[in-house]
């Protein structure tokens, strides 16, 4: 169980992130995306032909044209919906955030944080 | 006098940073890290933790190839994990092992904070570049 000083600071820590703009409009975007079951239902949709694609491929079969057709438009729809397309910007930037975020606290420590707190079965 | 809606992200972001510094001297001062650093401390004055290391990193050195290409031989396997065993087996190896996982379980629960709060796996996403990055 962790000590009362070090449930603060990361709890401190954890608010600061959410001011960052990375976090923040992460967080936006996030309860945009569940806010519009138009937009899930885009990404859903995209799915299916991805993977019938993807498996297409692996096994060593050149994809036909319909399929890739299908695929491109599904494409295109992510595309064309904007709260989609916010919420891949602003995964895309706090995924850049946070690691300088957790470099930081490497620098203090004076030890590699992000390895300490990888998953056992982590690569 | 600064445009303040060009000033106030910079300054979050700059709190955010300052507030990982704090947290990364808050888990230096834990009792765990400071018996991660005398468990340390205590290997390097250890000869027989010494010798048990220099011969598990031979071995390591000697199977090089055989690990990264994943074609290690049953009796080659069996070599190592002897090996690792006789080095898990001096105390203060056993010692620095048993700090090392307390200090991390320490860590991954202040990441388990983070990651609640911000709505993200915050470990998973710390590492640049994503898991092998």
């Amino acid at each position: 169980m962790l000590s009362t000083e070090l449930r603060d600071a990361a709890l401190a820590f954890s608010h600061a992130l959410r001011e960052a703009p990375a976090v923040a409009d992460y967080v936006a975007a996030s309860t945009a995306l569940a806010e519009d079951p138009s937009a899930q239902q885009v990404m859903l949709a995209l799915q299916g032909p991805q993977a019938s694609y993807l498996r297409t491929q692996q096994a060593g079969l050149t994809p036909s044209q319909e399929q890739v057709d299908q695929l491109r438009r599904c494409q295109a729809a992510v595309r064309a919906n904007e709260v989609l397309m916010n919420h891949l910007r602003a995964t895309n930037t706090v995924k850049k955030f946070l690691p300088v975020a957790a470099r930081e606290v490497s620098a203090s420590l004076g030890a590699d944080y992000v390895s300490m707190i990888a998953p056992p079965s982590s690569c | 006098m600064l445009n303040p809606t060009i000033q106030a992200p910079a300054q979050a972001e700059a709190g955010a940073l300052a507030a990982a510094a704090a947290l990364g001297a808050a888990l230096k001062a834990s009792p765990e890290f400071t018996a991660l650093l005398a468990a340390d401390q205590a290997i390097s004055l250890d000869p027989e933790a010494e010798a048990a290391i220099a011969a598990f990193d031979r071995l390591q050195q000697q199977l090089r190839t055989e690990i990264t290409t994943g074609l290690l031989q049953e009796s080659q396997r069996a070599e190592l994990a002897h090996c690792q065993q006789a080095l898990y087996a001096v105390p203060s190896v056993a010692a620095y092992v048993a700090a090392t996982e307390a200090f991390e379980a320490v860590c991954r629960e202040t990441a388990s904070i983070v990651s609640t709060e911000i709505g993200m796996d915050f470990a998973a996403n710390s590492r640049s570049g994503g898991c092998c990055g």
